[in-house]
C-alpha cells in the first residue's frame, strides 16, 4: 500500500506529524491517569465494601446475642432459684412481650418430669399480632424429644442454634431457634431438666437485612451453615434454594467457590466477578461469617454503580482533551506554511537543474534566516555541478578499462572455487567411510558381547576386521596367569589358519610380550626401522613371515590383563591413525567378550562343582539314615535270635537224650518202631541243628549290621596308608587262598612314596581296604571260574598324594558292575553274591566309613565284564 | 546257690531251666527269676542275707534299666555280686557297669561254659562267705 503521505506536501506532513505525537502523548497520560485513579477508587470501594460487611454483620450479631441473651439468663435463673414452673412460665410471657426480637419462647421439660401422667409438658409463648399466646407444644404429631432444638441441645449439654426451619409445632411460621439445656443443682450434682428456648422469626431477620442498602441494586443475604438461604431481596428463594442449587441451575462455578468458603466460616472482601441473579449486572461478591451462629452473611455490590462517578470524571477529561488537541492543529498548520513558501521557490529551480538547464532561476530570500542561506549555497552549487559533470566524462572512460580487469579476476574465482568443492568432495567420502567404520564397529561390538564362546568370538571378529583395516595378518592371544605366558587362540596369515603357539611372559624381546606387560600399544608402520622403540632386536617370528606394519593392542578390562590382539601387514606404511583409533575399540570390545566368557566358564565350572558336591551330599545322607536303620534293627533282631540259637542248641541235646533213653529200653519196642523212632529222632535232631546253624548266620549278618553304629568310636591316629593297604591286600589274598586253593591272581602296587602318614582310624580304614579288595579277588576269581585259562586275574591297588586329598584306587579286571547296579552296590543289604556268601553290608559299612567318619569320598567307576575300580580319597586335614 | 536272674524275656526262665537241668536236679543251683528291675529290688530287700544271692541282670529292660538297678543295688549293698548279661556290646555300657561295679559283664548270646565258671568261682567265694 501506498503511503498517503509520500506525495502530500512538507507543511502537511509536518503538521500531521505533530498533531499525532501530541494526541499519543496526551493518549498515555489520559490512560495512565484513568488506571491509577480507578485502581485507587476501587481500593476505596473495597474497604467501604469491607466496612459495610462488617458493620452488617456486627449488627445482625448484635441482635442474635441479644436473642441468646434471655434464654440463657432464664435458665440460669431456673438452674439456681428454684423457680415453679407458673414463675418461669410468667417470666418467658414478659420476655416474649418486651423482647422485639424474640417471636416466642418455649421451656421443654423431659417425660413425666412435671406431671407423673404427662409424657409431654411444653408451654410456648408466641408473637400474634400485638399479643402474647400461650399453648402447650408436644403431641403424636410433635414429638418435640425428636426436634432438633431439643435433642441436640440434649446431646450437647450446651446451648446450639437449630439450623433455619419452618415451624409446625406453634409459630406456623420460618424460625430459628436458640436452644439452652435446663438443669437443676443437687448437692453440687447437676440433672438435666429440660431446654428452654427462643425463636427468632426468618422475616424478621429479613427484614433487617433488607434495610441495608448496598448502593442502587446491591444487597445482602444470609446463608445457614448448610448452604440454605436464610434472608434474600427474591423472597420465593428463601428456604427453598440454597448458594449451591444457585449456583448449580445457573451454572456459576465462581458462587459454588464462594459458597464452600462461606460455610466454613471464612471472609473475603476482593473482588469476585459474578453476574447478578436478580439484575443480570456484573457484580462483586464479599462475605463474612456470623460467628454466633455459624451463618455467614453475603454481599452482591454492582459494579457499574461502584464505578458511574470515576467514569463520568473521566468522560469529561476526554472531551477537554479533545478540543485542546484540535486547537493545537490548527496553530500547527499555520506555522507550517510560513516556512515552506520560499522553499517552494527554492524547488522550482532545482527542477531547472535537474533537467541540465544551468542558467535557471534562483528567487531572492526577504529574510536573513536558514532559507537565505540554502538559497545561497543552491547558487554555488549549480556552478560546481556543470563543474563536476565535464570531470565525469572523463572518469567514465577510466570505469570502462577497470571494468575489464574485473571480469578477468572474476574467472581466476570461479576456477579456484572449482577446485575446493573437489577437495570437500574428497573429504565427504573419508568422512563416509569413518561413518561405515565406526557402524561396522558397534554392530561387531554387539554381536561380540552377546555371546559367551570364545570360539564364536574369535570367528566373529575375524570375519568382519578385513572391512576394518588390513589384517593380512591377524592374531588373538590370551593371557595364561597360571603359565606367565599369552597363548594364542587365533592366528591368521592371508586368510590361512596358522599353527596356534604360546609366548612365554619371559620373552621380553617379543612385541606380544611388551605389550603385555606395558600394557601399552605396539604401533609401527616401518618395522624394520621403528622396532628399536620397543625392543633391542627383532626376534624371528613364531609363525609365517615376517611383516612391515602392525599394531599390538593390549586387551585390558577393569586394569587386568585378558590378553593381547594384533593386525600386521607385509606393506610398509599400512595403518594410519584412524585404523589404529578403530582397531583401539574393536581391542575393547574384544576384551569386554573375553572377559565376559572367560567368568561365565568359571561360574559355569563353580555351579558343576557344587552339583556334584550336592549329589555326594544327598546319597551320604541317604547311607547315614540306612546306616542307622539298619543298627536299629540288628538290635531288634539280636534278642529273638539269641533265644532261636540257644533253644535250637538245647533241643540238639535233647534229641540225643531222647535217642539214649530209647536205646537204652531198646527191648520195650518192635524192631521196626524202634527202628522208625531213632530215625525220627535222627531227623529232628538234623533239624535242631540246621535252625541253630542258619541261626549263627542270621547273628553273623546281625554283627555286620551292628558295626554301622559302631564304626565311629575309634581314634584318629597318624597312618601310614600305604603300609596299611599292603598289610590288607596281604591278608584278603591269603584269606582267598584258604578258602579255594584254585584262588590265584596277579597282584600288582603302584605306591605313592611321597604320601606321608595321614589322620585316619586305623581299624576302620582296613576295613574299607579289606572290603573292597575281598570284592575285587572274588570278582577276579569267578570270572576265572568263567573263562579259563584264556583269563588272566588282575588286581591294582595304588595310591597318590594329591596335595591336601590321599587318593586309594583298587582296580580289578573282573566282571565288573552292571550300569543298574552302579546306583546300589553301596546300599545295605545289596549283594550280587550267592545267598550265605555275602551280608551285602560291607560297601554300606565302607561306605560310612570314608565319607561320615573321614569326610572322604568313595566312588566306582566300572565297564561290566571289563573292570571295576574303587577310588577312596581321604582329606589330609582330619 | 541261689541265682537271681533279671530279664524282661520270659523265655529266659525256660531257657535257663533246660541249661541248668543238670544242677538244679542235683540241688547245686537254685535259680529264680524276676522280669523288671523294680521286681528285682523288691525281692533282694526281702532276703536274709542278700550277698549270698548272684544277680544275673539283663541292661535293656522297660521301667528301670540293668544299669541302674546296678548302680542302686552297689549302693546300698556293696558285697553283691551282680554279674550283667546283654546283647549290646557296647563300650559305653561296658565301661559304666563296670564303674557301677558290675562283678562280670557277659554278652549274648550267652556263653554258658563260661558262665558255668564264673558262677563255680562264685560259689567257691560264696562258701568261704557261708563260713562267716
Amino acid at each position: 500500500m501506498k503511503n498517503p503521505l509520500r506525495n502530500r506536501g512538507l507543511a502537511f506532513r509536518m503538521a500531521i506529524l505533530i498533531f499525532l505525537s501530541i494526541t499519543l502523548v496526551l493518549a498515555v497520560i489520559y490512560t495512565y491517569m484513568y488506571n491509577s485513579s480507578a485502581t485507587i477508587i476501587k481500593k476505596n470501594i473495597t474497604a467501604n465494601a469491607e466496612n459495610l460487611t462488617r458493620q452488617t454483620v456486627s449488627q445482625i450479631e448484635a441482635v442474635l446475642l441479644s436473642v441468646q441473651k434471655i434464654p440463657s439468663n432464664l435458665a440460669e435463673v431456673i438452674m439456681h432459684h428454684d423457680l415453679s414452673i407458673e414463675e418461669a412460665m410468667q417470666l418467658m410471657q414478659v420476655m416474649v412481650k418486651n423482647n422485639s426480637e424474640v417471636f416466642g419462647m418455649a421451656l421443654a421439660f423431659e417425660p413425666y418430669y412435671v406431671k407423673k401422667d404427662s409424657f409431654y409438658f411444653s408451654p410456648y409463648f408466641y408473637k400474634s399480632g400485638d399479643d402474647v399466646k400461650l399453648m402447650y407444644l408436644g403431641n403424636a404429631e410433635y414429638n418435640y424429644f425428636i426436634m432438633d432444638w431439643y435433642q441436640i441441645t440434649k446431646e450437647l449439654g450446651a446451648p446450639y442454634w437449630t439450623e433455619p426451619y419452618f415451624d409446625e409445632g406453634g409459630g406456623n411460621i420460618l424460625m430459628a431457634t436458640y436452644s439452652c439445656p435446663v438443669f437443676t443443682e443437687r448437692n453440687g450434682a447437676k440433672t438435666f431438666i429440660g431446654v428452654l428456648t427462643a425463636d427468632i422469626s426468618l422475616e424478621w431477620l429479613h427484614e433487617i437485612v433488607s434495610s441495608i442498602k448496598i448502593y442502587k441494586t446491591g444487597y445482602a443475604y444470609l446463608i445457614s451453615k448448610t448452604g440454605k438461604i436464610v434472608t434474600h431481596p427474591i423472597k420465593s428463594m428463601i428456604m427453598n434454594e440454597s448458594i449451591f442449587s444457585l449456583a448449580e441451575e445457573n451454572n456459576f462455578a465462581v458462587l459454588r467457590e464462594v459458597g464452600r468458603q462461606m460455610i466454613r466460616g471464612k471472609e473475603s472482601f476482593a473482588e469476585v466477578e459474578y453476574t447478578n441473579v436478580a439484575t443480570g449486572k456484573k457484580s462483586w461478591l464479599s462475605y463474612a461469617p456470623i460467628k454466633v451462629n455459624g451463618w455467614s452473611l453475603g454481599v452482591v455490590y454492582p459494579v457499574d454503580e461502584m464505578m458511574a462517578d470515576v467514569n463520568n470524571l473521566f468522560m469529561n477529561v476526554f472531551l477537554f482533551g479533545l478540543s485542546g488537541t484540535l486547537v493545537i492543529l490548527l496553530i500547527i498548520v499555520l506555522i507550517s506554511k510560513s516556512i515552506t513558501k520560499p522553499l517552494a521557490g527554492l524547488t522550482n529551480a532545482a527542477v531547472d537543474l535537474t533537467m541540465g538547464n544551468f542558467e535557471a532561476h534562483i528567487p531572492p530570500v526577504k529574510y536573513k534566516d536558514e532559507i537565505a542561506t540554502l538559497s545561497g549555497a543552491f547558487r554555488n552549487m549549480r556552478d560546481r555541478l556543470s563543474k563536476t559533470i565535464n570531470d565525469l566524462r572523463v572518469t567514465s572512460e577510466n570505469l570502462k578499462e577497470s571494468n575489464i580487469k574485473l571480469e578477468e579476476y572474476s574467472q581466476n574465482l570461479e576456477d579456484k572455487v572449482e577446485e575446493r568443492t573437489v577437495e570437500l568432495k574428497e573429504k565427504n567420502e573419508e568422512l563416509d567411510k569413518s561413518f561405515n567404520n565406526i557402524k561396522t564397529l558397534s554392530e561387531l561390538g554387539r554381536k561380540i558381547t552377546s555371546t559367551l564362546k570364545i570360539s564364536d568370538i574369535r570367528e566373529i571378529v575375524y570375519s568382519a576386521v578385513n572391512s576394518l583395516l588390513d589384517a593380512s595378518v591377524f592374531i588373538i592371544m590370551i593371557n595364561n596367569e597360571k603359565e606367565e605366558r599369552l597363548d594364542c587362540i587365533l592366528s591368521m596369515e592371508k586368510s590361512q589358519s596358522l599353527d596356534l603357539f604360546s609366548v612365554s611372559m619371559k620373552e621380553k624381546n617379543r612385541f606380544p610380550v611388551w605389550c603385555a606387560r606395558h600394557k601399552k600399544p605396539v604401533f609401527m608402520n616401518d618395522v624394520d626401522i621403528e622396532f628399536i622403540k620397543y625392543v633391542p632386536f627383532r626376534a624371528a617370528p613364531k609363525a609365517g613371515e615376517y611383516i612391515s606394519s602392525l599394531i599390538y593392542l593390549p586387551l585390558v578390562v577393569e586394569d587386568r590383563l585378558i590378553g593381547v590382539i594384533s593386525a600386521q601387514s607385509f606393506k610398509k606404511n599400512a595403518y594410519s591413525r584412524q585404523d589404529f583409533d578403530i582397531f583401539s575399540n574393536l581391542a575393547n570390545y574384544v576384551a569386554i567378550a573375553i572377559s565376559n566368557a572367560a567368568s561365565y566358564e568359571e561360574i559355569r565350572k563353580a555351579n558343576k562343582e557344587l552339583k556334584d558336591t550336592q549329589a555326594q551330599l544327598i546319597q551320604a545322607e541317604k547311607m547315614a539314615s540306612l546306616g542307622q536303620l539298619t543298627a536299629g534293627i540288628a538290635h531288634e533282631i539280636k534278642n529273638p535270635l539269641n533265644f532261636i540259637n540257644n533253644f535250637a542248641d538245647l533241643s540238639v541235646g535233647l534229641t540225643d537224650e531222647i535217642k539214649e533213653e530209647i536205646e537204652k529200653q531198646v527191648q520195650r519196642f518192635k524192631k521196626e518202631d524202634y527202628e522208625y523212632l531213632i530215625e525220627i529222632v535222627g531227623d529232628l535232631n538234623q533239624n535242631c541243628k540246621k535252625i541253630n546253624e542258619h541261626g549263627r548266620r542270621a547273628d553273623s549278618i546281625v554283627k555286620g549290621m551292628l558295626l554301622h553304629s559302631r564304626g565311629k568310636s575309634g581314634e584318629m591316629q597318624k597312618t601310614d596308608i600305604n603300609a596299611l593297604l599292603a598289610e590288607y591286600v596281604s591278608l584278603a589274598y591269603h584269606g582267598m587262598r584258604a578258602q579255594d586253593t584254585s584262588f590265584n591272581i596277579k597282584l600288582e602296587s603302584d605306591y605313592d612314596n611321597s604320601l606321608a602318614p595321614i589322620n585316619v582310624v586305623p581299624q576302620n580304614i582296613s576295613r574299607v581296604f579289606l572290603n573292597t579288595v575281598n570284592n575285587a579277588c572274588y570278582s577276579t576269581h569267578e570270572k576265572k571260574k568263567e573263562r579259563g585259562d584264556s583269563f588272566d586275574p588282575v588286581v591294582k591297588v595304588s595310591t597318590k598324594d594329591l596335595g591336601n586329598k590321599a587318593e586309594i584306587r583298587i582296580r580289578d579286571n573282573g566282571k565288573g558292575i552292571s550300569k543298574e547296579n552302579l546306583d546300589k552296590i553301596f546300599n545295605p543289604f545289596f549283594t550280587t553274591k550267592p545267598t550265605g556268601k555275602g551280608t551285602g553290608l560291607g560297601l554300606s559299612l565302607s561306605f560310612d566309613i570314608v565319607v561320615q567318619e573321614h569326610r572322604g569320598e568313595l566312588r566306582v567307576e566300572s565297564t561290566e565284564g571289563e573292570f571295576a575300580e574303587f577310588i577312596i580319597t581321604i582329606p589330609k586335614n582330619l | 546257690m541261689k541265682v537271681l536272674v533279671v530279664d524282661d524275656e520270659i523265655d529266659i526262665v525256660s531257657l535257663f531251666k533246660q541249661k541248668f537241668k543238670k544242677e538244679i536236679n542235683a540241688e547245686q543251683a537254685e535259680f529264680y527269676f524276676v522280669h523288671s528291675a523294680e521286681e528285682a529290688i523288691e525281692y533282694i530287700k526281702g532276703l536274709h542275707r542278700p550277698e549270698l544271692v548272684l544277680i544275673l541282670s539283663d541292661i535293656n529292660m522297660p521301667g528301670m534299666n540293668g544299669l541302674e538297678l546296678l548302680k542302686i543295688l552297689k549302693a546300698e549293698i556293696p558285697r553283691l555280686t551282680v554279674f550283667m548279661i546283654t546283647a549290646y556290646d557296647d563300650e559305653n555300657k561296658h565301661r559304666l557297669a563296670m564303674e557301677y561295679g558290675a562283678d562280670k559283664y557277659l554278652t549274648k548270646p550267652i556263653d554258658f561254659e563260661e558262665l558255668k565258671a564264673a558262677m563255680h568261682e562264685f560259689n567257691n567265694a560264696n562258701n568261704n562267705l557261708m563260713m562267716e
